[in-house]
């Protein structure tokens, strides 16, 4: 899911409804790119956040004048300009685009693709058990590790050695 | 119904098998007071139980229902099984070398359709993950009730099928 999707989502955001500041401003935050830029319109903005363009216009004013965003406004027609925002250094953009150099990825845990079939299904469970490697946490069923001590493929001290309960 | 048929109660899955393989029709115990849907959440005791009888109910040897009680300080409902003097019961179950649950995956397995794999018939029967499904056909195969028949896939070995019965 998309950043700006993501936080509409979370925050229940409907767009044309009239929303908070501190949503307009995640929204916001959400649509820029990797160097930290957004090109926004007020009307658009306005249109999203459910405000007129004199609120959003005095919105954007404040942004400025915090020094949270800079913005080089572009003329587009009579009445309306497309605003390009550039955010300070404090703020993280969207993480989709900006990669895993800003946000610390936990490690992807490589998924076990055990076989179906019972005798095999028992004999690579067994393997795992009696390895040399630690087996993840809830790989290995209450059910299974029943059927691996059945069948005698390991015994009990070996499913403790690795933490599995029978 | 007398005051002593209300104290007629059993404890776990041994004492109501024990109860309904000796019952004379008509004769009915009370499992379970409470709420059994919440109750059995976290407790295999209870949940073995419930699934017991209901497994016997569904074969025609007891009568499941529920009573609403309406005490004060009392929500939930009595639950109650009656011999009915018809059907039948596995006698692994009533003798315990069997629990419901996996009396019902060997009899998916023995009862699927032929274009069913034995795993899919259990996850059905159970709704449960195709990796549990997957490792109770495991469990049935390491205690030797099912066996690879070839040209048949995964059915039910003699024993199996007299665990079945």
């Amino acid at each position: 899911m998309s950043s700006k999707a993501g936080i509409t989502k979370a925050l229940d955001l409907v767009p044309g409804r009239c929303w908070s500041r501190a949503a307009a401003w995640l929204w916001i935050t959400g649509q820029a790119d990797g160097q930290g830029r957004a090109e926004v319109s007020s009307r658009k903005l306005a249109a999203q956040f459910g405000w007129t363009r004199a609120k959003t216009r005095r919105f954007l004013d404040r942004l400025t004048d915090c020094g949270l965003i800079h913005r080089e406004n572009r003329q587009t027609g009579p009445s309306s300009s497309v605003a390009t925002i550039c955010f300070g250094k404090d703020f993280p953009v969207s993480d989709e685009v900006s990669g895993p150099s800003r946000v610390e990825q936990a490690p992807v845990q490589r998924a076990i693709r055990a076989p179906s079939a019972p005798d095999k299904r028992l004999a690579f469970f067994a393997s795992l058990v009696t390895g040399p490697e630690a087996v993840p946490h809830g790989t290995i069923s209450p059910v299974m590790a029943q059927a691996l001590v059945a069948s005698g493929a390991v015994t009990p001290e070996a499913l403790r050695k690795k933490g599995i309960s029978a | 119904m007398t005051i002593a048929a209300f104290r007629k109660t059993v404890a776990d899955t041994a004492h109501f098998c024990q109860w309904a393989a000796a019952a004379p029709p008509g004769d009915f115990v009370v499992y379970h007071i409470g709420n059994l849907g919440r109750d059995r959440i976290g407790n295999a005791a209870l949940h073995e139980l419930a699934d017991t009888v209901l497994l016997l109910s569904e074969a025609g040897f007891v009568l499941g229902a529920q009573y609403p009680i309406h005490l004060a300080g009392i929500a939930g409902a009595s639950y109650a099984a009656t011999r009915t003097g018809r059907g039948w019961a596995p006698q692994s179950i009533l003798h315990r070398r069997l629990t419901a649950q996996t009396w019902r995956a060997l009899n998916a397995v023995h009862h699927r359709d032929s274009w069913m794999s034995a795993q899919r018939s259990i996850r059905d029967t159970l709704s449960c993950p195709d990796g549990i499904a997957a490792d109770i056909l495991c469990a049935l195969y390491s205690e030797g009730w099912v066996i690879d028949a070839p040209g048949k896939g995964w059915c039910l070995s003699p024993t199996g099928l007299r665990m079945l019965t």
